[in-house]
Order: structure tokens, then C-alpha cells, then sequence
């Protein structure tokens, strides 16, 4: 764990948990582990149990409670907690950015700021604290406070690295935003070793797809209605499903599930149900027999009753979105669970795509966020995965530009609800533009104006989807 | 010959080598005749022989290009060898370009007039430029070389039928059971063909010859059998038992040779048109598959869960069975169907079957697009869904036979020169009269079709 290595950590801390499952600190150490390794759900089970064990309101406990919180989209419960133990004299700096980050998210920017400026205040070397401050100054637009605040760049890691190249970006100053980011992205992989290994990646390609065809798919047994409509939304990190997300949130009916409790979690449990000895997918094979059958009936009502938890499933909720990155991958066990499930898929320009993840501070599967040409071939494992689920299963599937989301969100709305079989009207243009904040429709253009060669290592590999998702002809664009 | 091919450190005379790369083609070992090709072009690159087997293996490799630069080589070093024409007519035909390929025939028949082969290549040829007359004369010659020519006979049938010429071309259409893809296709047996005279209750076998396609087609027929001899017994594929089980008047569907019972008399539902003499003005009418009520609505509810409200519901196939011979021809690419799916007032759903489904996993276009196939099981549900869409947008494949069988309305591609059974310059089928017929301007191109078919809707 202090390495950072939470998925290493995940069996020796189970072992620790049987050994003492009295053991508060067992506990506690589950608890982050589940949480840093994405499955928050069941982290907050082990922090409660934690927190019940040790018999008060340890500071540090309940804080990390409250990140896992907001992790799982619970900001108001989170911003409660946080409120509770980070007190004007607390000491607990990483629960103090926490909790700035929450109160920002919650759009409270005035009380973030304050937190974080009086945490500086008492600990200006503090970089995490600044950093969270830059990213604030970023999302606020002040770039130039952003760099100031930074310093000269020669001392700057490269998360803060990142940072000055969105500051760089927001400037118009595309040049040297690009070089900041190749800078980070560059010292990440030699120091960090966060190289792109896509040889597992394409290894579970290969293995789905083999399995997931449609004369293997079609006698497998489904699940029946569930209590509610998944809504699940698909699209590239940074392709606008978080602002789809937002927007259907402000429809009656609808409840934003984002992240949490995705059905790659309910993956892991088939070979389980399937007890043939098999492992997933193939052990989908054992629902064709006897008992079997019931089982997709089983794993919808796991994640039913998994999202309930999450307190989603409010008195007259009938839509729950799924924005799980993963997704993708498990378009086929969907089909299972949910049949007729809307899929919506967020599509934006992969150039755009490119730029965007590669200054940002967000990690891919495979460390993909490594370089541009990474990104562009995680983009493409992706799409072709998405490709083979739609050729080979017969989906209720709608794909949406971001360009068009951010032009006109109502008309993209009204068209989703219809797509959903949702007849309620879409909230007002001013109620919807109030979401919408990102204007970087097709910016990579301006980039491309500059550096002409930006995109030359990737070029072959995203062409043929530029052209298949109708952006070479200029479709697209308004 | 004289020479010698090296290959490693044994040294084997150029005639066995040229042997061998002739045998090694017609093995199928294409790998390992491309090697042996070129390393005897690297040795001997102006050997015309060499040049010219090494393109038939470049052809057979999917390399055309590549294989006329090297026959053309061949050919312009020895222009007097009829082999070297003959054979380019038919890569030129593969490579579209009927002129060359019209060019090389002629050649072919003028320096070899007694082989039959090269008369059968040109009759292929003027079938592809739709010059049917001169396809039946060249069929002709080939016959009067060698009158046990099955090819040259299905031929001559099928540029007759083509061209209207019913009575004539059903006659040599006979002959399709000595090509050789025709072996199995009837039972081994000393019974008689039947000959349309009345036979006892359950005494007549009729054969699924063909593709599915024909055995819908056909099978119109089988009522006008019944009259004759009731009960007939139909051998066919058991993927084609659920859809013919509909006709009346059989008497029991067999999917094995040793089910037939004791018949004294079998005929292929391809042979029934001869035998009722139909022409293009007295085929019995469609309208005789008809899919049931409860799957109609079953599929209807599934569409209409699936499918957006208010557009216009048009179903489609784009690609056929690969192994099918003129597959190549009627076969399109989901994204050539572009002028379809510009228009926003529709839904496309899919009913393709088969490995090109994988196509639609690429499509982004502004229609929604409805990928039903892969929940497709058999015809059955094929033609109970198609009561559900407004029109079928189809190739030439056996979902067009389906939808023109149960009245369905269709838009039906086609190649410039099709398969006989579409017949020549109408947009109507007198098989079929659901269906409207958009046809190929030029050989090969589909330019300007699939605009027709969306202007049409």
C-alpha cells in the first residue's frame, strides 16, 4: 500500500481481514484498498465496520469514509463527513484537499478555496495542497494564477507539469501546452515506469470477441425486467458521457449511477455462479444447464440491489445511467442482464480525444494516458471492441456527438429521451447550458494550425475511425 | 525444355519445376506455389511459361494486378501460345475489365479455333456484357467441339433463360447436374426422372437442388406436382424444412437420402418449370409463404421496442454467402449503402445473416440502424420480421426469394448482368411482383444504384 501498489495489496490484506476480522486496522486497510483499486461500494462496508470496531470517530477513518463517498458520486454525504472530523485546527492535510475537492465538485468553490488557502496558509510547501489550488485556478479560468502559483517550471514533477500545460492551454499558448505535456508525460514513463502495456489489454480483446459471437451469444439465457432501465453510456475518457450524465440527471426520472458498482464487478462473480471450474467469459457456457438459467436472472439482481445501496433507486427513479469505463468490455454480459438496455455512445472527434487525455491527470487502463500514440491505440482497442458487440449482439444502441451535445444540448437530449422511450420534456435551454461548460468542440484544429505534425504518429491509426464516425467528410461540424 | 530451376542446393530440370507449379495451383497449395513462382521468376524472369503460371498464382492469391503485369509480360514475349490469351480472359474478367477480357477471348479462340475451352471463356464474357446472342453462339461452338460440356451447356441455359428464351433455355438448364458442384445433389438411384405424368399418392420424390433462394422460387411449383402425383416427398436442407413445410400439398419433408420412402420417380424443384413450361407470362403467382400470426407479433413487439418511433422501417442485406460463384458480383459493403442512410426519415434494420454482420459495428451513419440478425434463428423468423418493416433493400440473395414469396415489398440490387432469373431491361419480376428491380449502368459499378433506391422510397 505505501508503495501505491493497491492491487498487490488486495490478497495479503483479505488475508490479514480472516486472520482478524475483529481487527480494526484489517478492516480500515480493506477498506483503501477497495476503494484505490475501484470498488468503492465495498471499501465503505469496511471503513463502517472499521469505524463500528474501533468505537469512535477516528479522524482518519472517517475522512478516508468520506473520500470513499465521493469516489461512489456521494458528495453531500461526503461534504457531512468531511464537515464532522476537518475542523479549523485539523491536522489531516490530505482530508482537508479531500474536502476541498468535494465542497468544489458541489460547485461550493468559495468554501474549497478558503479550505485550501488556509491549509497553504499553514503549509505552503505543501504541494499536493497547491496543486489542488492550481486545478481550482484552472477550472475557475485564471491560468495566469495558476502559473504564478506554480512556479518556474524547471522544479515542477509531472502532475504539476500537466497542470502548467493547461494553464499553457488555456492561454492560447498551444505550443508550449504541448511540450508541458510530452515533458510530463515523458518523466512519467521513464521514472515512473507508467509505460502503455496494451499485451493484456489485447489479450482480453481476443478473448471476448472469440466468445462473444452471435451464434454463441444467442442461445445463452437472459434476465427479465428489472426494478428500473439501466441507461448505459459509453465513450472514450474525456468524450463528454460525464456531461451526457449531468444532463439526463436534470430529467424527472432519472438517477446518475456514473461509476459505481459497474457490472465489470458482476464479471468477476460469473465463473463463481457458474462453479464449472471455467473462467469468464466460457464459464457463461454453464448457464445453458440446468440451474444455470437462473443465474442472469441472479447477477441483474446483484447489481440492482448493489446500486441500491448507492441510495439511488429514489421513489420514482425508472432510469439509473452506468457511465462505468469499463463498459466496453462487457457489452455482451449486458445483453444478458438487460436485453433491450439503452446503450448510448458519447463519440468525439479522437483528436480532440488525443489532446485532452494527454494533459490530463487521469489514469487509463494500461497506463494508456502514457503518449499520444498510447492514447490513440487504446482508443482504437476500444472502438473495435464496441465494433464487435454491435455487429455480433443486436443492441438498442444510439450513438451521440459531444460536438452536438455542446452545440445544441437540448435538441441531443430530447433525441436521447426519445431514443430511452422517455416522453417527460427535456429542463430549459438556460437550466441545460448552465452544464454545459467545455466549448472545445473540435479544438484540435487550432492545434493542428500550429504543429502541423502533431498528429503524424497516430494518424494511421485513427484515420480510418475519423472516417468511419463521419468526421473526414465534416459531417460533424456545425 | 532445357534450363534448369534451383531451388536450395537441388537442381531439377525447368519442365518438372513448371509441372510442379502447375500442380501445386491446382492442389489449391497457393502458399507454396507462390514461393515456387517466385523463386523461378527470380531465376528465369523473362520465361514466358513462368510469367504466365506465376500470374494464374498471383490471380489465385487474390493478386490481380500482379497477375496481368506478369501474363501480359508472358503474352507480349510469346503472343502465339492460344493458352496465354485464354486463360487472361478469364483474370480480366476477374478484374472487371470486360474489354481486355473480350480482347483476350477473341485472341484465344483465333489462334486455338478447335478448343472448346476458349469458346466456353468467351461465352462467359459476352454473358457479362449482357451480348446474349453471341454468348449462345460461343456456347454453341464449344459444344460442337465437345458436345459432353456440361459448363458450356449451363452456360448457352443461362444466357437463353436470361434473355426471355424460357422453352429453349430450361431445356439445356438440364445440364447443371453434370457440372461438377452438382456432385451429391441427387440420390444415388436407377429411379427415373420424373416426367409429368400422374403418379400414385407419395410416390414422387422432389429435390431441394439449389440454393435456398431457387428452392423458394421453386417451390411455387410444387402444388402444380401435387396435382399430378399427391403427396410428394421433398428432400431438402433442414434449413429450409421450416419455410417450406408452408406450401400445401406435400406429403412429408425429408432432410436424408434414406427418409425418401419408396418413390418411383424423383425430379429437382429446379426441373418443375421445365415441365409445367413456364414462361416470363404464366409463373404461378407469389404470395404463398405466409408467416404465423404469433411470430409476426412477437417480432413486431421487438421492432417497436428497438426500433425509434416515426421513420420509416427498411430492412437490409448487403452481403451473400461468400462460397456462392457470382458472390463477388452481387455482393455490396454495408458503407455502399450510404445514399440510404443520408436520410434521416428512416430506420434501418438489418437482417443480415453470416460473418459480414461485423460490418455494422463500423456504422455511425445519421439513420438509426437496427442490428437484428444476430437474433435471427431461421427464414422463419426472417419473413415474420419483414412484415414489420415498410420496405426490404436487398441483394440478390435468397431474403429477396423470402420477401418476394410473402408479398413483401422489396428494392432489389442487382449486377449489370445478373442471374437469368431477373431477366433483362424491366424494373418488375413476373415471379415476384413485390419486388422492384435497380439494376447496375455499367458492369461492376454500383454508382448511382443505391441513390435510386433511396430516392425510390
Amino acid at each position: 500500500m505505501g508503495q501505491g501498489r493497491h492491487a498487490d495489496a488486495l490478497a495479503p490484506a483479505a488475508e490479514a481481514l480472516k486472520a482478524g476480522p475483529k481487527d480494526a486496522s484489517a478492516q480500515h486497510m480493506m477498506g483503501v484498498v477497495l476503494t484505490e483499486t475501484g470498488n468503492a461500494a465495498a471499501g465503505e462496508y469496511h471503513y463502517r465496520r472499521a469505524i463500528k470496531l474501533l468505537g469512535r470517530e477516528d479522524e482518519l477513518a472517517l475522512s478516508n469514509l468520506a473520500w470513499n463517498l465521493r469516489q461512489q458520486g456521494r458528495l453531500d454525504e461526503a461534504a457531512e463527513l468531511y464537515g464532522k472530523v476537518i475542523g479549523p485546527q485539523s491536522d489531516n492535510r490530505r482530508g482537508i484537499g479531500g474536502y476541498a475537492q468535494v465542497e468544489f465538485e458541489r460547485g461550493n468553490r468559495e468554501k474549497a478555496i478558503a479550505l485550501l488557502d488556509g491549509a497553504l496558509a499553514r503549509w505552503p510547501d505543501d504541494r499536493t495542497l497547491r496543486l489542488l489550488r492550481v486545478m481550482a485556478d484552472l477550472a475557475m479560468n485564471q491560468p495566469q494564477a495558476a502559473l504564478d502559483r506554480l512556479g518556474p517550471p524547471e522544479a515542477l514533477v509531472p502532475l504539476e507539469m500537466l497542470s502548467m500545460g493547461q494553464a499553457m492551454a488555456q492561454l492560447g499558448r498551444r505550443q508550449e501546452a504541448v511540450t508541458a505535456f510530452a515533458t510530463a508525460r515523458h518523466i512519467q514513463r521513464e521514472r515512473n515506469g507508467l509505460a502503455y502495456k496494451p499485451a493484456p489489454l489485447e489479450a482480453r480483446a481476443a478473448a471476448y470477441k472469440a466468445y462473444f459471437t452471435a451464434d454463441r451469444v444467442q442461445p445463452l439465457p437472459r434476465a427479465g425486467a428489472g426494478a428500473f432501465t439501466p441507461v448505459f453510456l459509453l465513450g472514450f475518457p474525456r468524450s463528454g458521457s460525464g456531461l451526457l450524465e449531468q444532463l439526463l440527471a436534470h430529467v424527472a426520472g432519472f438517477a446518475a449511477g456514473d461509476e459505481a458498482a459497474p457490472v465489470a464487478g458482476l464479471a468477476d462473480e460469473v465463473a463463481r455462479l457458474a462453479g464449472g471450474g471455467a473462467p469468464y467469459p466460457e464459464a457463461l457456457d454453464d448457464f445453458l444447464v440446468a440451474n444455470g438459467v437462473e443465474s442472469p436472472e441472479r447477477l441483474r439482481t446483484l447489481y440492482e440491489s448493489r446500486r441500491a445501496r448507492l441510495g439511488l433507486l429514489r421513489p420514482g427513479v425508472r432510469f439509473v445511467t452506468d457511465r462505468a469505463a469499463s463498459n466496453f468490455w462487457h457489452l455482451g454480459l449486458i445483453k444478458l442482464l438487460y436485453p433491450e438496455a439503452p446503450i448510448i455512445h458519447v463519440l468525439r472527434h479522437p483528436y480532440d480525444l488525443m489532446l485532452s487525455n494527454f494533459g490530463q491527470d487521469r489514469k487509463l487502463e494500461g497506463n494508456a494516458q502514457a503518449s499520444v500514440p498510447a492514447l490513440a491505440r487504446y482508443f482504437s482497442l476500444q472502438a473495435r471492441m464496441i465494433g464487435h458487440y454491435r455487429g455480433q449482439l443486436t443492441l438498442r444502441y444510439l450513438p451521440v456527438r459531444y460536438e452536438a451535445l455542446v452545440r445544441n444540448p437540448q435538441a441531443v437530449l430530447r433525441a436521447v429521451l426519445d431514443f430511452i422511450g422517455v416522453e417527460e420534456a427535456p429542463p430549459g435551454e438556460a437550466e441545460l447550458r448552465e452544464s454545459v461548460h467545455e466549448r472545445a468542440a473540435f479544438r484540435h484544429k487550432a492545434y493542428l494550425a500550429e504543429m502541423p505534425h502533431l498528429f503524424d504518429d497516430v494518424r494511421e491509426e485513427l484515420t480510418p475511425w475519423i472516417s468511419a464516425m463521419g468526421y473526414e467528410n465534416g459531417e460533424a461540424e456545425p | 525444355m532445357s534450363g534448369a530451376q534451383e531451388t536450395g542446393k537441388q537442381v531439377i530440370p525447368l519442365s518438372e519445376a513448371l509441372e510442379k507449379l502447375a500442380r501445386l495451383e491446382q492442389e489449391n497449395k497457393l502458399a507454396e506455389a507462390d514461393d515456387l513462382a517466385n523463386r523461378m521468376l527470380a531465376a528465369m524472369p523473362e520465361h514466358p511459361h513462368i510469367l504466365h503460371l506465376a500470374g494464374i498464382v498471383a490471380y489465385r492469391n487474390g493478386r490481380t494486378a500482379q497477375a496481368i503485369e506478369r501474363m501480359e509480360k508472358a503474352e507480349a514475349i510469346a503472343p502465339d501460345v492460344a493458352l496465354y490469351p485464354r486463360n487472361m480472359c478469364e483474370v480480366y474478367r476477374g478484374a472487371g475489365r470486360l474489354d481486355d477480357a473480350l480482347r483476350a477471348g477473341k485472341r484465344a479462340v483465333e489462334l486455338a479455333s478447335n478448343d472448346s475451352r476458349a469458346y466456353f471463356n468467351l461465352a462467359l464474357i459476352h454473358y457479362e456484357r449482357l451480348e446474349l446472342d453471341e454468348a449462345v453462339r460461343m456456347s454453341d461452338k464449344a459444344i460442337e467441339l465437345d458436345a459432353d460440356y456440361p459448363e458450356a451447356h449451363f452456360e448457352r441455359a443461362e444466357a437463353l433463360l436470361l434473355a426471355g428464351r424460357m422453352k429453349e433455355g430450361w431445356e439445356s438448364y438440364e445440364w447443371r447436374f453434370k457440372l461438377k458442384q452438382a456432385e451429391g445433389m441427387l440420390p444415388k438411384t436407377d429411379k427415373p426422372q420424373w416426367d409429368g405424368k400422374p403418379l400414385p399418392p407419395g410416390k414422387l420424390l422432389i429435390i431441394g437442388d439449389q440454393g435456398f433462394g431457387d428452392c423458394i422460387q421453386f417451390g411455387r411449383l410444387i402444388p402444380w406436382a401435387a396435382l399430378l402425383c399427391p403427396q410428394p416427398v421433398l428432400a431438402c436442407s433442414g434449413e429450409l424444412t421450416p419455410i417450406l413445410r408452408q406450401l400445401p400439398s406435400i406429403g412429408k419433408i425429408v432432410t436424408r437420402w434414406e427418409d425418401t420412402g419408396d418413390f418411383e420417380a424423383y425430379i429437382p424443384l429446379s426441373g418443375l418449370p421445365r415441365l409445367a413450361g413456364i414462361g416470363t407470362d404464366n409463373v404461378p403467382p407469389s404470395g404463398y409463404l405466409n408467416p404465423a400470426p404469433a411470430l409476426v407479433r412477437e417480432w413486431a413487439e421487438k421492432l417497436d421496442r428497438l426500433a425509434p418511433k416515426g421513420k420509416k422501417r427498411i430492412a437490409l442485406v448487403w452481403a451473400g454467402r461468400p462460397t456462392h460463384k457470382n458472390d463477388k458480383k452481387r455482393t455490396l459493403k454495408l458503407t455502399q449503402f450510404a445514399p440510404l442512410f443520408a436520410r434521416e426519415d428512416i430506420c434501418i434494420v438489418t437482417v443480415q445473416k453470416g460473418d459480414q454482420i461485423a460490418q455494422v459495428g463500423g456504422y455511425y451513419g445519421p439513420a438509426p440502424l437496427v442490428n437484428l440478425g444476430p437474433e435471427i434463428g431461421d427464414f422463419l423468423d426472417t419473413m415474420a420480421i419483414l412484415q414489420s418493416v415498410d420496405r426490404l433493400v436487398t441483394i440478390d440473395t435468397s431474403v429477396a426469394h423470402v420477401a418476394g414469396a410473402s408479398n413483401v415489398p422489396a428494392s432489389l440490387v442487382l449486377p449489370y448482368a445478373p442471374d437469368w432469373r431477373w431477366l433483362l431491361n424491366r424494373a418488375d419480376s413476373p415471379w415476384y411482383p413485390s419486388i422492384k428491380i435497380f439494376r447496375q449502368q455499367r458492369p461492376y459499378d454500383w454508382s448511382g444504384v443505391i441513390e435510386r433506391v433511396a430516392a425510390a422510397l
